[in-house]
């Protein structure tokens, strides 16, 4: 889990840095706090932590507040929830959320889960892509659904009850093909496995396979948002393909219940206008990242409806009770 | 009864308590032919079967192996293990406190405690280690390498003394 | 040649390399001397040092520290009996027992010597096999893993301490304990009791800690003075001419052992220290020294742990893909600095490949000043009268455990551990074939699992590996062997009775 984690990219973050010490407060609606407190269960290096630490230099100009992280790691998010759940709601802690967060609240017991806490907004999604090695037959998403169809796929995801492992589940109903779906623990452990042959397919973020795909090792062949995304115009999307399955794995704030409403219209400007910067669009740019501001008012529902999607997964498939 | 029987005995036991345990994991559509209960019952008959085996072994011959008392321990092993248990209850003392009294504190009694009881003196010297150990151990795990211990009850108190 | 006159020019023009090569290695070894500290962790904490920095020294800061952090957590382990790292657990079992003959010092220096040996190696095939070893990285196949590892667990049938029954039995405990946490394939929660903080399993570190020293903590409680031989000399002594010699086989041992798991990616070090550890017995002239002391016993698996340290980084830079935490940590330092690792790493920027590699070089000759200089220390502070060292080790323990996933549960996991460990003593169970349950169950079990899904249950697949197969006879052949070895020495026994 922590080798896919401490994959993704950590393009520009000097860059940041360095921005940082010029950043100073400009005109924004006065913030009740000074210093917020940005909050992930990832480890220093750990995908949301690099997120945080790429936004926060921005963040600081875009809304005159320091911002600073810190890192609640322990029970894959577990610990993290618990801190922000009993955290006053003033606008000083927020939370980095991602799938993950919903899926260690229904895999387990938590002091506190996804449901305690507030969506404050949305940020990015990390488009999930599907690919295969460069020397393999399949072109299409289709080849390997017929190849599927004709004998036995083997298709691999990062981890066991991921996203990603329900995406292929899903593929594998929608298309009623037979395949095996084989988990790792790890992207890169899986990514030899795509190499090596001995899985058809892998199905990991854009960023985590970038070397290989820059080395022309790798071939995408479907990318599973409902659009295509701007750094790979040409990939066609899996809906595009005939295969009806789409996935949104976000990446965004939350923060303690009861976030007054002059800090939430703080952020949801703040977060607009940070995506708009063209310093940080080139950095997010390059780490496959596609902006996705939602807004609080619907990213309350957004949540729950992911979080309610992936419950009925684990519960149809009898992970959990 | 020869210690290898009682081991043996364990053994099956936790087998036994493992099998059940092993036998409640739900099934999932997600799993694989072997599935996740698989290979912990394969485990847990192995170490049955082997606890068995150990049983009859001490029943038939009991080897002197199970009398003898370690070289280590002259004193007795059953002394031994109270003075054993000393440093357990210490140890568990640390995780009960350390909630409330914060790292550098507890760890501090900790390592006074910790040395009273291994027999030195209670003196200057070792109050001075017991602080000094703390501090140590504090600047190394808090201060360089960010692990964030336990603060205890004292910067709530700190906060609502100021209010 | 090219390649050495670039790594020449790239220090002289750089010379923060160097700084960061000694300032790395000595951070790794301070940090993973703390036990529950692992090299992934120390790294991290130097990235946020690294933003500003100059590329290659960022990366060479980074690597060093894994260097530094392969040699530092043998230092507890031998002086008091607590693995500071995954990888240093197999390094207790001799250096403990030579620690406790008052031999600290030579110890300290079997195991510097053979950690550079091993890095040597390590760096040199670095330095000029990465890109055509990277692609081997490629060959292994789930299938190849479990050969892997049943190679590995072959090993309880040796290292049973006279009761081949009680050593399958703790081998079997500790397969058992590798079961807690996430199934490897359904996601489904074994053994947790609904606790969040077993989702991730039961950290191996965690039992180490628990089974060497805070059992040795417990049996040390009773006994009146530390065993008075145990007075070490306060000097490093590095092996001399004829320890060297016989030294040799031991660290040949580890150094290819440690390559090829160096190159597996999800391995972890402390598979191949042990598997070292028990090859090197194998082949010793003296089998009946190891666990008493034997220097063969700390050579092979610090060999290992150094070679390692070096051959973890060729499919990172190679491939784009870490093998281990470490690895994806210095991963993330190339990223930083704008550098994509992987079969292209090597033609973009090839100015700061080989300044890394020449930091590398340099690292090799930080562990050797710096493991010097921070030994003498080391034991000066074991040195102290027992109670205040028993007390400080149980402190520092209690503190390092908790930094493994700041969850004070951890603390008391290790704890009952500890009573384990004292339970198996007090059976006269053998521990080591539970550590290594404990260390190669889970890495067994997924990839059992995951070759069968592969082959829609055929066990076929297994004969249809090469590697696998290879594995799987060469284990067979040793068990045989050990088996045919201990009846022959029971018989023996029982005609000398």
């Amino acid at each position: 889990m922590t080798v896919s984690h401490l994959l993704r990219p950590l393009i520009g973050v000097a860059l940041c840095l360095q921005l940082s010490g010029m950043a100073q407060a400009q005109t924004a609606p006065k913030y009740p706090k000074d210093t917020v407190m940005l909050a992930t269960h990832s480890s220093p290096g750990g995908g949301s932590d690099v997120f945080l630490r790429e936004l926060a230099p921005h963040l600081t100009r875009a809304m005159g507040i320091n911002v600073a992280i810190e890192n609640i790691s322990g029970g894959s998010g577990a610990k993290a929830m618990a801190v922000l759940a009993k955290a006053k709601p003033d606008g000083g802690l927020f939370y980095a959320t991602t799938p993950t967060f919903i899926y260690t609240s229904l895999l387990s017991k938590t002091e506190a889960s996804y449901r305690d806490l507030e969506p404050l907004v949305n940020v990015f999604f990390d488009p999930e892509v599907v690919y295969t090695s460069a020397d393999s037959k399949f072109q299409t998403l289709k080849d390997v659904i017929d190849h599927a169809r004709a004998s036995r796929g083997k298709w691999g995801a990062a981890n066991p009850a991921s996203l990603e492992r329900q995406v292929l589940e899903r593929m594998k109903a929608v298309t009623g093909v037979r395949a095996a779906v084989v988990t790792f623990e790890g992207g890169g452990d899986m990514q030899i496995n795509v190499l090596n042959r001995t899985l058809d397919i892998g199905i990991g973020e854009l960023g985590e396979i970038k070397p290989q795909l820059e080395a022309g090792k790798l071939r995408i062949l479907a990318v599973m948002s409902d659009q295509r995304v701007d750094q790979l115009p040409n990939v066609p999307t899996a809906k595009e393909q005939g295969v009806d399955v789409t996935v949104r794995k976000f990446r965004g704030l939350a923060g303690p219940k009861g976030t007054p409403p002059d800090v939430i219209a703080a952020w949801e400007a703040g977060i607009q206008k940070v995506l708009e910067d063209p310093a940080y669009k080139k950095i997010y740019m390059e780490n496959g990242l596609q902006p996705a501001f939602i807004r609080h008012a619907d990213y309350a529902g957004f949540i729950n409806d992911f979080g309610k999607e992936t419950e009925a997964f684990l519960k149809n498939s009898g992970v959990i009770k | 009864m020869n210690r290898d029987f009682v081991a043996g005995l364990i053994g099956l036991a936790l087998a036994v308590a493992y099998y059940a345990m092993a036998s409640q994991i739900q099934i999932s559509q997600l799993a694989d032919e072997v599935g996740p209960e698989g290979l912990p019952k394969i485990y847990a008959w192995m170490l049955g079967a082997l606890s068995v085996l150990l049983m009859l072994r001490a029943l038939i011959k009991p080897t002197e192996l199970a009398t003898h008392t370690d070289g280590n321990h002259p004193i007795g092993e059953t002394y031994a293990a109270k003075r054993g248990l000393g440093i357990l209850l210490i140890g568990i003392a640390y995780v009960i406190t350390v909630p409330w009294l914060g790292y550098p504190l507890t760890l501090a009694i900790v390592i006074a405690l910790a040395a009273l009881y291994q027999g030195g003196r209670l003196s200057w010297q070792l109050t001075a280690v017991g602080i000094l150990g703390a501090a140590v151990l504090w600047f190394v795990f808090v201060f360089l390498l960010h692990i964030a211990q336990p603060e205890g009850i004292w910067p709530e108190l700190i906060e609502r003394l100021r209010r | 040649m090219n390649d050495i006159l670039a790594m020449v020019t790239s220090v002289i023009n750089t010379p923060m390399i160097i700084v960061a090569a000694f300032a790395g290695t000595a951070w790794g070894i301070i940090g993973c001397a703390m036990p529950g500290i692992s090299p992934s962790i120390a790294m991290a904490l130097l990235l946020p040092f690294t933003y500003g920095a100059d590329p290659a020294a960022a990366v060479v800061l980074l690597a060093s520290t894994y260097l530094g952090a392969e040699y530092g957590g043998s230092i507890p382990a031998i002086l008091i009996r607590t693995p500071g790292t995954n990888s240093a657990a197999a390094t207790v079992i001799d250096g403990y027992a030579m620690k406790e003959q008052g031999k600290a010092g030579e110890a300290l220096g079997i195991s510097l010597y053979s950690t550079l040996l091993g890095a040597i190696f390590g760096v040199a095939l670095l330095l000029t096999l990465t890109q055509p070893l990277a692609k081997v990285a490629l060959a292994f196949q789930p299938q190849s893993y479990v050969g892997l590892g049943i190679l590995g667990l072959s090993v309880i049938a040796s290292c049973s301490e006279g009761s081949l029954l009680k050593g399958l039995m703790a081998g079997v405990l500790g397969l058992m304990i590798a079961t807690v946490g996430t199934d490897p394939v359904t996601g489904i929660n074994r053994f947790t009791f609904d606790d969040a903080e077993l989702l991730s399993g039961i950290p191996p570190i965690l039992v180490m800690v628990g089974i060497y020293a805070i059992t040795n903590l417990f049996e040390q409680a009773s006994m009146p003075a530390w065993r008075q031989t145990t007075s070490n000399d306060a000097s490093l002594k590095m092996p001399g001419p004829l320890m060297r010699a016989r030294l040799r086989v031991s660290q040949a041992i580890g150094c290819v052992i440690g390559f090829i798991e160096g190159l597996t990616p999800g391995g972890g070090g402390a598979i191949s220290a042990f598997i070292s550890y028990n090859e090197a017995r194998r082949w010793s002239k003296h089998p009946e020294e190891f666990g008493k002391g034997s220097p063969e016993g700390i050579a092979a698996p610090e060999a290992s742990n150094g070679a390692v340290s070096a051959t973890a980084l060729i499919p990172m830079l190679g491939l784009g893909i870490p093998g281990s935490n470490s690895a994806a940590v210095l991963l993330g330092g190339f990223l930083i600095h704008g550098m994509t690792p992987g079969p292209l790493l090597f033609t973009k920027h090839y100015d700061i490949v080989m300044g890394f590699f020449a930091g590398k070089v340099v690292s090799l000759f930080a562990l050797v000043i710096l493991g010097y200089i921070v030994l003498r220390p080391c034991i000066w502070l074991v040195n102290r009268p027992k109670h205040y060292l028993m007390a400080m080790i149980l402190a520092l323990v209690l503190s390092g455990v908790y930094a493994i996933h700041n969850s004070l549960f951890h603390v008391g996991l290790a704890l009952a551990f500890g009573v384990l460990g004292y339970a198996l003593k007090y059976f006269r169970i053998p521990v080591l074939p539970m550590i290594l349950g404990v260390v190669l169950g889970f890495m067994v079990e997924s990839n059992y699992r995951r070759a069968l899904v592969l082959s829609d249950g055929d066990h076929m697949i297994f004969l249809e590996d090469p590697i696998a197969v290879g594995l799987l006879v060469i284990s067979a052949g040793f068990l045989i062997y050990s088996l045919i070895r201990h009846f022959r020495d029971m018989a023996t026994q029982k005609a000398a009775a």
